[in-house]
């Protein structure tokens, strides 16, 4: 009798435990879908893995390459249903060097699409509330070298290709390619078919191919090779409207 | 992430611990923006009659040691890549802080594409630059000292320079508690030249009862009000300039510079430039975007030929029939906006 009744709230304080700590343990019980997301970027020129400095042909002008980066935001992962998985605080700065990007945990058990945008979301981009002098260094949206923030104009490049181009057909690139695109009208959404089941594990990984040379589809590099957006809007706004092109499933 | 109220760093932690916080802040920044406002004269700053307090933001409140360090800054050749051209090479104090050549030369000689303005009551502009694409006085130097035809450096490298300089280390950890640095060197220099206050010329004196004008200075300023010459339909208020993007007609083709359409890449906005204060104007020669007009007389010329039939140009603009008094008059009014307090107040040296 003693016995028992010393046993019995022992036996509720642990059941309570149990069901305690058992929830606690539903946040990383990976059998519900929540997982931990990753995306990798791998970088092309014509399908080939991208070199700095190497030269390719794009649409028929040698061209070489020493920049090739870019922001990406407001990243949302929908399964077949239309839900949606939205990584809203992230802005990655993606760089031939920096490919590999921690999203977050995700709970969604069938990756059918990623869209993301190429570039920093207006609030961000307009530098009212914190600008780019004010952030600290590891922040992408710090200041960051070769520059991705504009002086000139408070806001981003959200797409810096440079390198150099064979204007004069000697076959060595030796004039400026700049391709710089930013401004809040340059924001572009770009949408790649996944359909991947989540593996059942602590890690899942998204990857995504990004070709250069389909930025440049029609274009002809030897006269069109700079663009800070402003200077040349429509050379931009070509640019802008292959920017979807260049994304695709690896 | 912290904020900080009246300079105070306040922990976002501390706030959601204990939320009663939040009225005590509250309080604070009531009190606080009583402060802001009276910091101005605090600081030795002396708002002129009929001018606006300044917006001095709370993440960079004006102290002298501060407005100090801006104006070494402001004067320091260490600012460019060769350490051959500071802020007051291409804005001098003689010419109200602007300069009397059409363009400029920045390092190496390079020519920029546009003609120096004066930083004459800096401190009550709202958009920066004559297209407007920076936001805030806070961090415009970025432009001069990124752009490779004025200064052409990494602020981040000028960072590095600065703090290899122990009186400049000094200097910046006195003022913010900080290293030099994007932040700190860019408020430094926006604390000096929000001190650069131009309101005591003759024209101030007129308005606060003090002198009168002659009687060609009163028909000129007739003149400038009236409908019939219109100027301050554009040039108005008590900075002369209501702030806005205008195309006044000055070419048909602006290829060599769109004005505010490099920001906003809209074609309506092709020519437009930010209608810029007439104070001091006898002393910013040459005039317009470009400095392509030398002088006074020739953009009296151009408005009275109601300029180039742009489709972006101001419908208000259309040609005035001035003889030549009236010329004369609009011209000696002009020149009751100089300021010769301010081109010699030696706080700014
Ligand atoms: C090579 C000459 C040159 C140098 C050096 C230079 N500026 Fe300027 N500054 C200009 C020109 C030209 C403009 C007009 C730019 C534009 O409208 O795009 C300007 C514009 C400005 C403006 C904007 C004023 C307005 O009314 O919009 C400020 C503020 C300013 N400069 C401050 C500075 C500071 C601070 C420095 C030093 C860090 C500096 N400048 C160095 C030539 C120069
Ligand atoms: C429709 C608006 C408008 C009207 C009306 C107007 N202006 Fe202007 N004014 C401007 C703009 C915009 C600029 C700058 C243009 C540029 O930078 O190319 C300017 C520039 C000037 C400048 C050169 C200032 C400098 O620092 O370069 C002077 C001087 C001037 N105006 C005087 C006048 C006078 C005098 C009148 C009346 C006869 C007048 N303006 C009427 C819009 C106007």
């Amino acid at each position: 009798m003693t016995l028992k009744s010393k046993v019995t709230p022992v036996l509720i304080l642990a059941l309570f435990a149990f069901a305690w700590t058992s929830c606690g343990n539903d946040d990383d019980n990976t059998s519900d879908g929540k997982t931990n997301l990753e995306l990798q970027l791998s970088y092309t020129v014509n399908g080939e893995a991208y070199e700095q400095d190497a030269v390719y042909n794009i649409g028929g002008v040698n061209t070489s390459f020493n920049v090739a980066n870019f922001y990406i935001s407001n990243i949302r992962i929908m399964n077949e249903d239309s839900e949606m998985a939205i990584f809203e605080d992230l802005n990655l700065l993606a760089t031939p060097e920096n490919t590999t990007f921690e999203l977050g945990e995700i709970d969604i058990d069938h990756y059918h699409m990623i869209r993301f945008n190429i570039g920093v979301q207006a609030e961000e981009n307009n530098q009212s509330e914190i600008d780019f002098t004010s952030r600290p260094a590891s922040d992408p949206l710090a200041m960051q070298t070769p520059a991705m923030h504009w002086n000139w104009n408070a806001g981003y490049r959200f797409l810096r290709v440079d390198g150099l181009v064979d204007t004069d057909g000697d076959g060595t690139p030796s004039d400026i390619l700049e391709i710089h695109i930013g401004t809040d009208n340059f924001l572009t959404e770009a949408a790649v078919m996944l359909q991947k089941d989540a593996e059942d594990n602590d890690q899942n990984i998204i990857e995504l191919e990004f070709d250069i040379a389909n930025l440049f589809t029609d274009i002809d590099l030897t006269t069109e090779n700079i663009t800070h957006t402003g200077d040349y809007p429509d050379l931009a706004i070509k640019i802008k409207d292959n920017i979807p092109t260049a994304f695709t499933k690896k | 992430m912290d904020r900080d109220i009246c300079g105070i760093p306040i922990r976002l932690q501390l706030m959601k611990q204990y939320p009663q916080i939040l009225i005590f802040l509250f309080l604070l920044a009531m009190v606080c923006k009583k402060e802001m406002n009276t910091q101005a004269q605090e600081v030795g700053l002396k708002i002129p009659k009929g001018f606006p307090l300044p917006n001095i933001p709370d993440n960079n409140p004006l102290t002298p040691s501060k407005i100090a360090l801006g104006k070494r800054l402001f004067y320091d050749t260490i600012l460019s890549i060769d350490s051959t051209i500071a802020c007051g090479s291409c804005h001098k104090q003689e010419f109200a802080f602007a300069d009397n050549k059409s363009i400029s030369p920045g390092i190496e000689g390079k020519l920029g594409f546009r003609n120096v303005p004066s930083l004459a009551n800096v401190a009550f502009v709202a958009h920066f630059n004559k297209d407007g694409g920076v936001p805030t006085l806070d961090f415009q130097a970025l432009v001069p000292i990124e752009d490779d035809f004025e200064m052409g450096i990494s602020i981040q490298d000028l960072a590095k320079r600065l703090n290899a300089d122990s009186s400049y280390q000094s200097a910046f950890e006195y003022n913010f508690g900080d290293v030099a640095s994007p932040f700190t060197i860019t408020r430094a220099l926006a604390a000096f030249q929000r001190t650069m206050i131009s309101g005591n010329s003759k024209y101030d004196k007129v308005m606060r009862g003090e002198e009168t004008f002659s009687t060609q200075e009163k028909r000129g300023y007739d003149l400038f009000t009236s409908e019939k010459a219109n100027c301050s339909n554009c040039h108005s208020g008590f900075n002369f300039t209501n702030g806005e993007f205008m195309n006044n007609g000055l070419y048909l083709d602006y290829s060599k510079d769109t004005g505010r359409q490099r920001v906003t890449i809209d074609s309506a906005d092709i020519g437009k430039f930010r209608v810029p204060s007439l104070r001091n104007v006898e002393l910013t020669a040459p005039y317009m975007h470009d400095g392509s007009l030398a002088s006074l007389e020739d953009v009296i010329t151009h408005y009275k030929s109601g300029g180039q039939p742009h489709p972006n140009k101001s419908s208000t603009l259309r040609p005035i029939a001035l003889n030549e008094n009236e010329t004369a008059d609009l011209l000696i009014f002009l020149k009751t906006l100089t300021d010769t307090t301010f081109i010699n107040n030696s706080d700014f040296r």
